[in-house]
Formats: C-alpha cells, structure tokens, sequence
C-alpha cells in the first residue's frame, strides 16, 4: 500500500449536515428514502383496508368513514405524491442499475426505459376503467 | 469580453495555519485557457507558494482533478470562460485528507485499488496460448468502457456514501475491478468477487448515481457496482443450490 501521509498533518474537512441539500441528485436520493416510509404507510392502510372487509359491512363502513376524515385525506394524498415519486424514482434507476446488451451493445437508457413506462401507463389505465366501472 | 477573471483558490498548509482559507486571485482570462492554465499563471507569476497536481494537460493522467464552483471537474479541461464573470472557486477534491492547498491525500484509492488487484490474472497451471491472446469485437466490448478509467478520483469526491464510510471500496475501483474480471483473457473473478461482495464492498452503495454523473470519461462507475451487486446474488444463490462446486 502506498505510504499514508500522517493523519495529522492533513485537513479533513468534515461532511456538513445538509450534504444532501448541496446537488439535485443528492436531494433526489433522499426524498427517494424518505418515499419508502410512505410506501410502508400505503402497505399498512391497505392490510387495516382488507382487515376491514372481512370483517363484514359494519367494520368496512366504519373504515370508510375513518378515510374520509379531512386529515385522513391530506395524508393520503401526501402519501399518493410521494409513492408516484417512489415508483418514477425507481423507474429512473432502472437504466442506472442495468443496461443488458443486445448483440454485445448495451442498449440505450430509453430502451431499457420506455417499457416500464409503457406497462405503467397500461396498468393504470386498467384500474382506472375499473374504478369508473367501465370493466366489470 | 473581460480580460481578467478572479480566482478564489482555497489554502491550507499544515505547518502555518491548520486552518483552511481562500486566497483570490486576478488571472488575464485568455479565451482557451482552462482552469489549470490560471492555476499555472499564478503559480508562475503571483504566487509560487500554490500547490497542486497536475501532468499531461490533456485530459488523460488524471492527476488535476478539484473542485471547480462546487463540482468535480478535470482543471485542464474546465475552460475559464465557461465560468464567466467568476469568481471561481477552486478547492481540492471533497472526502479526501487535503495533504496542501488542492492536493489530496490519496493514499487510500491506492490502496483500495491494489485490493481489487486491477491486472491480468492467470491460474497456476492455466494453459497459455502460443501467441498473442485473440479477442473478439463483442469480448472487447464487454469491458472497453471500464478500461477508460483514468484513476482521476473525482468519482469518490462526488459520492457521498464514500464520505460517510471510508471504508466503501468505491466507484473506480469497482468499475476497473469489473473491467478485469470481464476481460475474456482473466482468470481471477472469483478473488475480486470476494473483495467486492463483502460489506464494505459493493453492497455499500445506495445508488445516488452523482459519481456516473461527474466521471469525465464516461466510465459510468455507478453500472458497474451494480452489475457487481447481481454478479454477487447469483454466486450466493450458486453457493447456497451447489455447497459442492459446480462454480
Ligand atoms: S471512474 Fe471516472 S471519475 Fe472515477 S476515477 Fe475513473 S475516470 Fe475518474
Ligand atoms: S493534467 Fe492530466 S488530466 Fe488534467
């Protein structure tokens, strides 16, 4: 190993607390943690949702009600805005991750990209038809 | 036009100070000088007392990389006039010691480059070829991207997992540690495998990506290390299926 200079001697210049305030990609990447506390709080008003249906009309009603108080919403909502930016994060990272090669060439970011977005978009256009009613 | 640009240039020397400082300097701004060219006026004709590192003035040793209004930029390729009016702000390279001025100590990327031992690896016993080792096109391919690493550091400036954890192996010696093991010609995957999966190896990096974004050769470390991450889970995943070999 090459000689290290002495400790003392040098300057180390200590990581301020707002490091990640400094560059856009750092601020990304802790709102993108930050995000999974919301995708954990999505999981579990999911489970007390189902917890609520199988325990018959009564319990499901009383969730509903629980859901439609206004702080309930302006949570919810926060939370849908932070896990949409959990899932593009993700997307977004994706190309960052892997790029497989075709014929030896790596592919392209918009390659790797554009199906995710493409079975997205799919998706929610099906539970979208299905909300409204459209489909059965 | 202006015909001068002003230069904040950060100053520590452990003898006199111990404390860092910016000094400011007035450079003639010449329309194809780079940053390094004003660092070299002042040295020639202000202030020879300013250290820094810097060899071929090209882009390729690596050597003069610093922190340039904040973000990490190779000084020889950093035109002045890009930064107009100024000042400009040039300090040496973030999550290293700084030994004087702009120079950083970099003893521990060295040191973390010899782990992964960046070189051409034979089996005792391997059957050598005759001539010369034949590639082809696609074999060359797989790794050509990791080999235009220039050990210019900036990578490791710029993540700041490696800042919170020295202990992370980091980005170029992660790419360069790929750029072997997917070189048709080696053999010694499985000894930089047990270097790179380790905790502090890979497995350390969170994905910010900003290391991919300042390389200045396109070595795109940030792929690498994941790449490594899946080359890891799939020797797990072979080791836990086939305890026996079957490697
Ligand atoms: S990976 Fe890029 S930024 Fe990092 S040392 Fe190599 S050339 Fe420099
Ligand atoms: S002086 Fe060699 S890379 Fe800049």
């Amino acid at each position: 190993m090459a000689n290290a200079i002495p400790q003392s001697k040098t300057y180390r210049p200590s990581m301020p607390m707002t490091w990640w305030l400094e560059r856009w990609n750092y601020t990304w990447f802790i709102l993108r943690e930050l995000s999974s506390a919301f995708v954990a709080y999505w999981v579990v008003i999911t489970l007390l949702q189902i917890a609520a249906i199988s325990a018959g009309p009564v319990a499901y009603t009383n969730f509903r009600v629980w859901m439609s108080a206004p702080y309930m919403v302006a949570i919810n909502i926060i939370t849908f805005i932070f896990v949409i930016f959990h899932t593009l994060s993700w997307f977004r990272l994706v190309p960052q991750a892997m790029l497989p090669r075709i014929g030896g060439k790596r592919t392209s970011t918009t390659m790797t990209s554009a199906p995710m977005y493409a079975v997205w978009v799919v998706v929610s256009v099906i539970v979208g038809l299905f909300i409204m009613g459209i489909l059965p | 036009m202006a015909d001068k640009i002003t230069l904040e240039v950060a100053r520590y020397s452990p003898e006199h100070d111990g404390e860092r400082r910016f000094d400011r300097y007035e450079v003639p701004l010449h329309e194809n000088w780079m940053v390094l060219d004003a660092l070299n006026y002042i040295k020639d004709h202000i202030d020879g007392s300013v250290t820094f590192r810097w060899s071929c003035r090209m882009g390729i040793c690596g050597s003069c990389g610093m922190l340039v209004n904040g973000y990490e930029r190779l000084t020889c390729e950093a035109l002045l006039a890009d930064y107009l009016p100024g000042p400009i702000r040039v300090e040496p390279l973030k999550n290293f010691p700084v030994v004087r001025d702009l120079v950083v100590d970099i003893s521990d990327f060295m040191g973390k480059l010899e782990r992964v031992k960046p070189w051409i690896i034979r089996q005792p016993g391997a059957v050598e070829p005759q001539r010369e080792f034949l590639q082809t096109p696609e074999q060359l391919e797989t790794y050509k991207q990791y080999s235009f690493c220039i050990n210019c550091m900036l990578c490791y400036s710029a993540c700041p997992v490696y800042g919170l954890d020295p202990h992370f192996i980091g980005p170029a010696a992660s790419a360069l540690a790929l750029r072997y093991s997917t070189d048709s010609r080696d053999q010694g995957s499985e000894e930089r495998l047990d270097v790179m999966a380790q905790n502090e190896g890979v497995w350390d990096c969170t994905v910010i990506g900003e290391c991919s974004v300042v390389c200045p050769k396109h070595v795109d470390p940030s792929l690498a290390i994941q790449e490594y991450k899946i080359s890891a889970t799939k020797a797990w995943f072979r080791n836990l299926l086939m305890p026996w070999g079957g490697k």
